[in-house]
């Protein structure tokens, strides 16, 4: 692999990571003000380490998953049509805010 | 407030620093709206174009599958690449493009190369619960 491929394909994985750790940001402020309460100081970190954790454990096989269409948006809407998008989603989470001691 | 959490990734990393509760709560927020994030995965992909940053398939091809290395191991491959002139120049380019610290760059573009990713995972995951 060349540096140029290389430094795409990181790119690409930091574009998915971004991706991962802004809806859940979203998402968990939207749930949180519907509660009435406010996100801890530290949501935001952990969410950029478990997003970014999850993106790094991904396999070739699924990033291409993420990466199969002719546009970005059609390759992210294949990736949801898999379930890739949720099971990235799902670990993200778990791995951001995980139930007990690892 | 329940249990304190204090789990570490395999490179000594603090993975996170909450209340066991506070994490608790957090997680059940999230696991609840998936489905809606899906959404709002697509509509924002409808918003994107493909750019420099789509992957060719040679180069997802070739990259190593996630495995596990050691934290001495992981740490040595990141210094390494930020010192090596080019891959270190390239590396600082993409963290100020996206606002990210040099050393997790590195880790990332340390895992694509030399398949170290689980370096950077806790020792086990997190058991699975029902959304």
């Amino acid at each position: 692999m060349n540096e140029d491929d290389l430094a795409r394909l990181v790119e690409f994985k930091l574009l998915l990571s971004r991706i991962t750790e802004d809806h859940l940001f979203e998402e968990l402020r939207r749930a949180a003000n519907a509660q009435g309460r406010r996100l801890p100081n530290v949501t935001r970190t952990a969410l950029r380490t478990g997003a970014s954790a999850a993106v790094r454990a991904l396999s070739p096989a699924e990033i291409l998953t993420f990466a199969q269409g002719a546009t970005w948006e059609e390759s992210l809407k294949a990736a949801v049509d898999a379930g890739a998008w949720r099971r990235l989603l799902d670990v993200a989470i778990r791995l951001a805010f995980p139930s007990g001691p690892a | 407030m329940g249990n304190s959490n204090t789990s570490r990734y395999a490179d000594g990393k603090e993975l996170y620093h909450q209340d066991a509760a506070v994490n608790q709560w957090l997680r059940s927020l999230l696991l609840q709206g998936v489905a809606a994030l899906e959404a709002q995965f697509i509509r924002a992909a409808r918003r994107a174009r493909t750019g420099p940053w789509a992957p060719t398939r040679r180069a997802v091809g070739r990259a190593p599958a996630p495995a596990s290395v050691s934290p001495r191991r992981a740490a040595g491959e990141v210094a390494r690449l930020l010192m090596d002139p080019e891959a270190g120049a390239r590396i600082r380019r993409l963290a100020r493009k996206h606002r990210l610290d040099e050393g997790d760059v590195a880790g990332l573009w340390a895992a694509t190369v030399t398949a170290s990713a689980a370096a950077t995972l806790p020792l086990a995951l997190p058991e699975a619960e029902p959304a």
